[in-house]
C-alpha cells in the first residue's frame, strides 16, 4: 500500500512503502532524503525509484538522513551505492547522516564507511557539501 | 527456552518484516541482548531475501519456514524452503576494499551472515533447502 501526502508548507514529499517512510525536502541546494523504518528487500525498490527521480530531476547533492532508520540490509546498501555511483559520474555526491549504531555497523561490515561520507548530525552533513563546493 | 519457535510464511519479500518481528519477540523473550537480536535479524533477513528474490524464478513462490531455538546461550536457526536448490555458501566473498567504481553489491548478504553468526551450514534434504545458522553467547 502506498500513501502519498504533499505538504506545501514544508515543501516535503512523503511516501510510505511497506515498512519504510521516505520524506524529501530541499535545503541550501541539497536534497535531503529522510528514511524511517526498514530499508530491506521489500522497500528498496521504492527507495531506488525515489533516488533515481531526484537524480533525473537534476539534483546532484543528496543527503540521506538515516536518523529514524531502524534496519538496513544489503538490498538497502545496494540502493545507496547505485545512487552514489550515478551522482559521482556527473560530478555529484551523496552523504549519509545520523545512522543509528546498529545501522552504522552494517555500513562498516560492508566496508561502506570507506566509500561514503558519514556524519553524526544533519548540519555537519549539510556543511560538508558546501565545504566541498 | 526449551521448545523451538517456528514461523512459516509465504516466500515473498513483504514477509521479511514479519520474520523480523518473530525473531525480535522470540529472542527478547529468551533474554538475548539487542545487539544479538539485530545480528540474527540481519543474517536471517539476508538468507530469506535470497530465497524470496531468487528461489522461485518461475513465479508461484512457495513457503519459507524459520525455526529459532535458544538453549544454554546458543541460538540455533534453521531456514527451510522449497525453492530451487541454492547453496549460498558457494557465493564468492565480496572485495570489501574495492573503490567505488569497482565496488559490487553481490555477495554482501552471505558476507553479513558469516560475519554475525558463528556457524553457517547448508544442506538439500528431501527437495528442500535447509540453512542452519548458529550464534553462541560470547561468540562473533
Amino acid at each position: 500500500m502506498k500513501v502519498k501526502a504533499y505538504l506545501a508548507i514544508e515543501q516535503t514529499i512523503s511516501t510510505m512503502s511497506g515498512n519504510l517512510e521516505i520524506n524529501e525536502r530541499h535545503e541550501a541546494g541539497v536534497a535531503i532524503v529522510s528514511l524511517k523504518g526498514r530499508l530491506d528487500a521489500a522497500s528498496s525498490q521504492e527507495a531506488e525509484q525515489r533516488m533515481n527521480s531526484l537524480i533525473d530531476a537534476g539534483d546532484r547533492s543528496i543527503l540521506v538522513n538515516l536518523g529514524d532508520l531502524d534496519y538496513i540490509s544489503s538490498s538497502g546498501l545496494r540502493v545507496l551505492l547505485a545512487s552514489l555511483k550515478r551522482l559521482k559520474k556527473t560530478g555529484g555526491d551523496l552523504h549519509i547522516a545520523c545512522p543509528k549504531p546498529a545501522v552504522r555497523d552494517v555500513f562498516t561490515m560492508a566496508g561502506f564507511h570507506r566509500i561514503f561520507t558519514i556524519d553524526d548530525d544533519e548540519a555537519s552533513a549539510l556543511s560538508s557539501f558546501t565545504e566541498k563546493a | 527456552m526449551t521448545k523451538p519457535a517456528t514461523l512459516t510464511v509465504g516466500a515473498t519479500v513483504e514477509n521479511l518484516a514479519r520474520i523480523a518481528e518473530f525473531l525480535e519477540k522470540t529472542l527478547h523473550d529468551a533474554g538475548c541482548p539487542e545487539e544479538t537480536i539485530f545480528s540474527v535479524q540481519l543474517a536471517v533477513d539476508e538468507a530469506g531475501s535470497n530465497v524470496m528474490l531468487y528461489g522461485y524464478p518461475d513465479g508461484d513462490a512457495g513457503t519459507l519456514t524459520v525455526t529459532c531455538e535458544v538453549r544454554e546461550g546458543t541460538i540455533r536457526l534453521t531456514l527451510t524452503d522449497d525453492g530451487r536448490p541454492f547453496d549460498p555458501l558457494t557465493i564468492e566473498p565480496p572485495d570489501l576494499d574495492a573503490d567505488l567504481e569497482h565496488r559490487k553489491i553481490g555477495g554482501l548478504g552471505i558476507h553479513f551472515m558469516r560475519s554475525v553468526m558463528d556457524d553457517v551450514g547448508y544442506d538439500y534434504i528431501d527437495g528442500k533447502n535447509v540453512l542452519c545458522m548458529i550464534k553462541r553467547e560470547g561468540g562473533t
